[in-house]
């Protein structure tokens, strides 16, 4: 038997967590598409009520923002509560004694929340889309021709961006034993504080100190700055450069740390009733 | 041969010491009974022998693995029907299709097989089932998982009364050389013609570890109406119980005569001085 990694053991934890959880993944997915149906007609007919239906094409109903709303609160809720079996008394003997490697575990809950997850937003959001111009048509004779395009750059660079903060959410749901979210939370926004508070104080240190004072105390309109902090010429030159380093360190340092240091917590979990 | 082998194992909660170099050998075609008082550790050392806790010192040895690095190789060998069961909210059929693939030597006849001797409900939710239901299915998956190491944890608590003899007449059937079956229980009446060799915990060591044929060759026991009135030479342990009284005696018997294991167990955790040279030998 393969040590740690076997694609057959992966589609096997596949089709277990599918079997134990489709009722669930059915019931939120209609739940939510119900929502965004009403949500959306609701919005058009209501347009419809004081404008002419001449006018159908000033109705903004942005899928594109209504998928990245959606994916969001979706996506984090499912990822911080990925790993819950670790933590659950009734559950966790049977997850640590299921045949698979944690690395196997780690892919196929992964592979959910990342994958899986948002092409199932993708298609609830397409079809809720192409749904609404079927009841507008149906009831109102007018389409918005303005179904959800879910091949646009910038639903693909949020699932990106979503896929990196999941994984933090992944190992706040393998770390934390309850409240796995908003601990999460928590601990994300206190360590977001610190981290910009000592990288404020090394650009103070190494740049001017007065460019501390500004960040904490000046309202946006800072004036002429070169006076204060000789090198902000060059600000709009760095964002480039400042922007790749930014991507290279959450995917290449959040987004492995995250996930590794979730393995780690799979492999070293142990059964936690007692005697 | 493939077996189990504990060394020097010492394990602790926070509060509470439970083992100190404890030395363990199971081999395979037996079904040990793991005995002892509440608390003394049973269920935590079945869960070592698992993976599912970790020694704080020494080592666990088991087919060639070691279990704390739940190698996925180890887990299909081996299979826990803990003392509280939960199942989760699906069918019969669809735990069978979820779990059944991760053994590579499961087999549905025998989990058919084991199920119709239980007279288990089909196509019921597993969740609704009773608690002696939900053992008896889980039972049943775990010897068509075909586990080389089958750990029971209370297994009969929750049975019915039927369903205890099916019990011992399904392990029975379905032992073989190359499985070990260790059985925690404080029903020993239940297991008595089931369990051998004993191994009994206590005070964070085993005192206790041998096969009821050189518990015979060495004592014996008496059951008499009432207690002894003298003290007599070669008597270890005596009490009542309802009905009778047990004496317990050094010197096998050539007679034989079956073992109360209740009694046995209680001579020993009374006297485990006078069994030690029995537990040594081993």
């Amino acid at each position: 038997m393969k040590n740690n990694l076997s694609l057959n053991r992966i589609c096997s934890l596949g089709k277990s967590d599918f079997i134990l959880h489709w009722k669930e993944l059915c019931l939120s997915s209609g739940i939510v598409a119900v929502i965004l149906l009403v949500y959306t007609i609701i919005i058009t007919a209501s347009f419809l009520d004081t404008h002419s239906a001449a006018n159908i094409y000033n109705v903004r109903i942005n899928y594109d923002d209504l998928f990245k709303n959606v994916l969001f609160i979706w996506g984090i809720v499912q990822a911080s509560y990925s790993f819950r079996e670790l933590h659950d008394k009734s559950k966790n003997e049977q997850y640590l004694l299921l045949p698979a490697s944690p690395l196997e575990k780690l892919i196929v809950r992964f592979v959910f929340t990342s994958v899986v997850l948002p092409f199932l937003i993708i298609v609830l959001i397409t079809l809720i889309s192409i749904a609404g111009e079927i009841i507008l048509i149906a009831t109102k004779s007018v389409s918005t021709l303005q179904p959800f395009n879910p091949f646009s750059w910038s639903t693909l660079k949020f699932i990106g961006i979503l896929i990196i903060i999941q994984s933090i959410f992944s190992y706040g749901s393998a770390y934390f034993k309850k409240n796995h979210l908003l601990k999460t939370i928590f601990s994300a926004i206190l360590l977001g504080v610190i981290t910009t508070l000592i990288l404020s104080g090394i650009i103070a240190r190494v740049f001017h100190l007065n460019y501390l004072r500004i960040i904490l105390f000046s309202s946006n309109n800072f004036g002429d700055l070169s006076s204060t902090f000789p090198y902000s010429a060059n600000t709009l030159s760095w964002r480039r450069p400042l922007g790749i380093i930014w991507t290279i360190f959450t995917y290449g340092v959040i987004l492995p740390t995250s996930w590794f240091l979730t393995w780690l917590k799979i492999k070293k979990t142990q059964s936690s009733d007692g005697i | 041969m493939e077996y189990v082998s504990i060394k020097n194992l010492s394990f602790s909660y926070k509060t509470t010491n439970l083992f100190n170099d404890l030395d363990l050998q199971l081999n395979p075609g037996n079904i040990y009974g793991l005995l002892g008082i509440n608390g003394v550790g049973k269920t935590t050392l079945l869960k070592l022998l698992l993976g599912l806790l970790f020694p704080q010192k020494g080592q666990i040895m088991a087919f060639n693995y070691i279990p704390s690095q739940r190698n996925p190789g180890y887990l299909s060998k081996v299979f826990l029907l803990p003392e509280e069961v939960s199942l989760p909210s699906i069918s019969d059929s669809e735990y069978i299709k979820s779990y059944a693939t991760f053994y590579p030597s499961f087999s549905s006849t025998l989990l058919q097989h084991c199920l119709s001797e239980f007279d288990m409900p089909r196509k019921t939710r597993l969740d609704k089932l009773s608690l002696g239901q939900k053992k008896k299915f889980l039972l049943s998956f775990g010897i068509a998982c075909g586990a080389s190491l089958l750990a029971l944890d209370e297994p009969t608590n929750g049975m019915d009364i039927p369903s205890k003899s099916i019990f011992r007449k399904i392990i029975a059937e379905t032992m073989h050389e190359k499985r070990t079956i260790i059985i925690s229980t404080h029903q020993v009446k239940d297991m008595e013609s089931l369990i051998d060799p004993i191994i009994i915990l206590h005070n964070s060591h085993i005192i206790f570890s041998a096969t009821l044929a050189q518990v015979s060759q060495q004592f014996h026991m008496r059951r008499s109406s009432s207690p002894l009135k003298d003290k007599e030479e070669n008597l270890i342990h005596g009490e009542t119980t309802v009905g009778a009284y047990w004496s317990v005696w050094k010197g096998g018997e050539t007679e034989g005569k079956s073992i109360n294991l209740e009694v046995l167990f209680n001579a020993i955790i009374a006297n485990p001085n006078a069994f030690k040279e029995l537990s040594d030998e081993k």
